[in-house]
């Protein structure tokens, strides 16, 4: 019996494993299948999530014989496989010829672009029609663009004369602002525009620029591209040039116009002899024209600001070195005096040079300090037939760089497409520029050190940036000194001493592409014949003292050439190494000591604006008491943080007293929406204060030239403001005391002597036209002058002192009516003839006078 | 003999029953476990075909890559659409509806069939009118739905 029972539990015991088993696999069976579907949603979550954070853009377009050229930058965090380009012709209506799909296959690195993008597909982009285009990534997602679409749609367009009225011979700015209002929402690229000029019968309008920018590669919407161009206008008095500003790929028949009036400055112009009267020391220009003067009598703590011409033709003014003083002007005030300035712009021409370094290194590299070395800030591209030069804005016997006489070798120069929007020269790898090594040079030094900037995509071989040394140098032998891209990495090496050993130092980046298309800045520095180090952005990515030595310490390649884009043995035979990217502000010179502290000047050499925002500067107008206090509400204009461009000298000057040639010229304008009103005993005043940038890198300095001469010839020589123009003369600082008699000074500007008669005046109108009185001429020079009696002969250049009686009611006759105290319009009226015989006959206006 | 014989009846009696007794026993036990068995593999079927298709389902992802207008005429009128199969799995396209404010059109497809990360295209007659936004909606073989919209 025991053993009976014993078998009907193995038996039940078997069932129970067998019914156990099947329960525990089911549910370890499904408990699997739970698991792996919840991987599944979570994989499926995670492609999502990836979906949405993928990122990217197309930062740059343009058609490259008729073939498109993208650059397109992945700005998420996952890497792209770009996998399709769309490309629909919306111009053209034949649905054969219309939509096209083309393999890309690209990967993008987050952070990194790819370049070139459509340069390999068979389309040929005709610039004339418009495209949308649309990238498609591997995981869905699309970037669309669309292509020369300016013509689809009408787009917001404006044009701004700056000034819109100028004497003749001087400049007006140009700007063209292009809106991308489309609808759509789309990226226009390639704005190209076309501003033409039209005179009217007389006058002239010449281009003293070429339009800047040439045309805008991409502008996104809602955003606005500015292009300038400025002409130098001649003509008479009431003569106009009108301006008509288009795209020339942009929507038919749309374009905007302006029209630049010229006003003459009044002066004599007969018998070829111009006697201009510069009434008590000045000649007067239009009420709208304020001269920023050096003067300070009467000026509270600023300078004279009033619509007066510099003093004498012989003055040249005076220099204020903007980033250290500020520039302070007011006009002067009078009782009872109101004066209404329309709504308007206030522009104010103004001449400055920059400093050719930033403040902290002014005492290191060439320049101020008086090193030697050279700077080539790549801000002038003017080059007719060679033999010419790049300018070398160093100042100590500058060299300059030659551009090659085979144009195929000459690199392109663009205005603005630098690291800051600055001046630079794209080289396509067969250009370059070359110059002789010599003593001011300084390639050969022990310790020296070049800095520059640097932008390629090609990542292949061996591209020179800056190689001094010549046939011979390559391989194992030879002395060099050499920046250069070697593959992807950035290379600095030299050898100072061939003759005991290889001796070659080395530094070299490694485990970045530098070759990523972005601009890139370097500073390698040789310090002894045995250390190299590298930087980049500011960086120390390289550095090596372990090679080198040798007996020589200074690099022998006097005689030899120094090249920017190529290895100058090229010349001889030797490997070319060509650059292909762009290159900026390459600048050498002799010493290796960059500090780091207080400042760093290897980050502020990176920092550094060289460009559009060189420099800042606050422009203040406001009305002030008559003692300079501030007045509530009496802000006209308030411009903090206006950037100027970098204006390069270009060196070869005296740094304390540059030369008229070097000055550049700017416009600053300020927009008033309502009158202003200068109240009784009120002043103007016009402030410039300069601005440390705090974003932007180092101090530049900037000089601000004032009441120089000629600012009615040809060339603007000093700086001034322009304003709506008033319904009267703001007051001057010009004063005539009526209990003496009055002089004027009375310059020959033209060709042919000449002789003053008996008949010339000087008149006083009051301001509110009521009453007027004129005073005779009595001796030039202190030689009387009556009916018998001419003046002494005034040579062509002479400034004569002219004396007239006082001035009354009826001229002459001292029982009339004296001129009384008060604000009077004065005028010169000058007689005489000339060594030809020929009559003149003038009337020059000197301005508003306050006689005491 | 009399108590030999008895006991040997009382012996063979409890063989036989506890013989069918264990028959009855297998035989139950055996169909119990093969009904179990079976309901478990009915359950298991069921529960991965569910899985399947969730997860399939849940995998598939149709991008409407590209779609233009061509044509000048009622006629000759048509729609090119290209889709673009952006997930893991492939899948089927069976219907694509293009819905306006004032029509319906479908288009139903028998070899919609498009591999992972690969595109597809199809051009319909369809008799566009310039400027009307269009509502266009994918349907998979696995009632996936996807939706754009455009305008010609």
């Amino acid at each position: 019996m025991k053993s009976r029972r014993g078998l009907s539990t193995v038996i039940g015991a078997i069932f129970f494993i067998i019914a156990a088993s099947s329960t525990i696999g089911y549910v370890t069976y499904s408990m699997n299948t739970i698991d792996k579907y919840n991987q599944s949603v979570l994989e499926k979550n995670q492609e999502d999530v990836e979906r949405s954070d993928e990122q990217f853009k197309i930062t740059r377009i343009t058609i490259d014989n008729n073939k498109l050229n993208m650059t397109i930058q992945n700005i998420g965090t996952l890497p792209i496989n770009i996998t399709r380009l769309w490309v629909e012709n919306t111009t053209d209506t034949d649905d054969t010829d219309r939509v096209f799909k083309y393999d890309v296959k690209q990967a993008v690195y987050p952070g990194e672009n790819i370049i070139k993008v459509g340069q390999n597909i068979p389309l040929t982009i005709k610039t004339t029609q418009a495209y949308d285009l649309k990238l498609v990534t591997e995981r869905g997602n699309e970037q669309k663009i669309s292509v020369n679409s300016a013509n689809t749609a009408p787009l917001h367009l404006q044009i701004f004369a700056l000034p819109e009225e100028v004497p003749t011979g001087f400049t007006t700015t140009l700007l063209f602002a292009v809106t991308n209002n489309m609808s759509d929402n789309s990226v226009l690229t390639n704005l190209t525009p076309n501003i033409v000029a039209s005179p009217s019968s007389g006058a002239s309008a010449i281009p003293k620029s070429s339009i800047i920018p040439a045309s805008y590669q991409v502008l996104n919407p809602g955003d606005t591209a500015y292009f300038k161009q400025t002409y130098t206008l001649t003509g008479e008095s009431g003569e106009s040039v009108g301006f008509t500003a288009s795209l020339q790929n942009g929507y038919s028949g749309q374009s905007v116009s302006q029209t630049v009036d010229i006003s003459i400055i009044e002066q004599a112009e007969q018998s070829q002899t111009s006697l201009t009267s510069a009434g008590l020391g000045s000649q007067s220009l239009p009420d709208d024209l304020l001269v920023l003067h050096k003067e300070t009598t009467d000026a509270l703590d600023g300078r004279q600001l009033y619509g007066i011409d510099p003093e004498s033709s012989s003055d040249t003014g005076t220099i204020i070195q903007l980033d250290s003083t500020d520039a302070v002007f007011y006009t002067n005030y009078d009782s009872p005096l109101e004066v209404t300035i329309p709504q308007g712009k206030w522009n104010a021409t103004l001449r400055y040079l920059s400093q050719p370094m930033p403040d902290s290194l002014a005492s290191l590299v060439p320049g101020e300090s008086g090193r030697d070395g050279v700077i080539y800030h790549f801000e002038d591209g003017a080059c007719g037939t060679p033999p010419c030069y790049v300018k070398d804005s160093s100042g100590d016997s500058p060299t300059n760089l030659s551009v090659p006489s085979t144009a195929s070798n000459r690199p392109t120069w663009s205005s603005n497409i630098g690291p800051h929007s600055s001046g630079a020269f794209s080289f396509d790898g067969g250009d370059y520029l070359d110059a002789t090594v010599t003593d001011d040079t300084k390639m050969e030094e022990r310790d020296i050190t070049t800095a520059g900037w640097f932008r390629t995509s090609v990542g292949t071989g061996v591209q020179v940036i800056f190689r001094a040394g010549d046939d011979g140098d390559t391989g194992s032998s030879g002395e060099f000194y050499q920046i250069s891209l070697n593959g992807q990495n950035l290379r600095f090496n030299y050898r100072s001493d061939n003759n005991s050993g290889d001796n070659l130092v080395t530094c070299q980046t490694s485990g970045f592409n530098y070759a990523n298309n972005n601009w890139q800045h370097f500073v390698a520095i040789r310090d002894d014949h045995r250390t190299c180090k590298l930087y980049i952005n500011g960086t120390l990515v390289a550095n090596d003292n372990s090679n080198g030595g040798g007996g020589n310490t200074n690099i022998d390649v006097s005689g030899d050439k120094f090249a920017i884009g190529r290895d100058p043995s090229c010349a001889g035979g030797g490997s070319c190494n060509y650059f292909t990217g762009d290159l900026d502000d390459i600048i050498h010179w002799d010493d290796d000591e960059l500090a780091t502290t207080p400042s760093n000047q290897i980050d502020d050499l990176y920092k550094t604006n060289f460009g559009v925002a060189s420099h800042k500067v606050t422009f203040t107008i406001e009305r002030v008491t008559s003692t300079g206090l501030p007045i509530t509400g009496g802000t006209v204009i308030d411009s903090p943080s206006y950037q100027l461009n970098f204006a390069d000298g270009f060196g070869d000057y005296d740094l304390t007293t540059p030369p008229d040639s070097k000055w550049k010229q700017f416009n600053f304008t300020g927009i008033t929406t309502s009158d202003t009103l200068v109240d009784d005993n009120e002043r103007l005043k016009f402030k410039m204060h300069f601005e440390n940038p705090a974003d932007s890198g180092e101090k530049m300095k900037m000089k601000l030239k004032i009441d120089d001469q000629g600012i009615v010839s040809g060339q603007l020589k000093s700086s001034l403001i322009q304003m709506p123009f008033p319904d009267k003369a703001l007051t001057g600082y010009a004063t005539y005391d009526n209990s003496g008699v009055g002089h004027m000074n009375v310059h020959n500007t033209g060709t042919n002597g000449a002789w003053i008669s008996f008949m010339s005046r000087m008149i006083f109108d009051s301001m509110d036209d009521s009453s007027s009185y004129g005073a005779l001429i009595k001796q030039v020079e202190g030689r009387p002058i009556d009916s018998t009696k001419d003046s002494a002969f005034f040579a062509p250049g002479d400034t004569n002192d002219a004396e007239f009686d006082k001035p009354y009611s009826v001229p002459g006759d001292a029982s009339t009516t004296l001129v009384p105290e008060g604000r009077y319009k004065m005028y010169a009226f000058l007689s005489g003839y000339d060594e030809r015989g020929q009559i003149f006959l003038q009337t020059a206006y000197v301005g508003v006078v306050r006689v005491t | 003999m009399r108590r030999q014989s008895r006991h040997s009846k009382r012996g063979l009696s409890t063989v036989v029953v506890s013989g069918m007794l264990i028959a009855a026993v297998a035989i139950m036990g055996s169909a119990v476990v093969s009904w179990s068995n079976s309901n478990m593999m009915t359950h298991q079927q069921s529960l991965e075909t569910t899985y399947s298709t969730n997860v399939n389902k849940i995998k598939e992802y149709l991008t409407i890559e590209n779609v233009w207008f061509g044509g000048t005429t009622p006629a000759n009128k048509f729609v090119n659409i290209t889709f673009n199969n952006a997930g893991s799995i492939g899948l089927n396209v069976t219907e694509v509806q293009l819905v306006t404010s004032t029509s319906t059109t479908e288009f139903s497809f028998t070899n919609g069939g498009i591999f992972p990360s690969k595109a597809n295209s199809t051009q319909e007659s369809y008799n566009w009118q310039d400027g009307v936004p269009i509502d266009l909606i994918v349907t998979t073989s696995r009632d996936s739905i996807f939706r754009t919209q455009v305008t010609p």
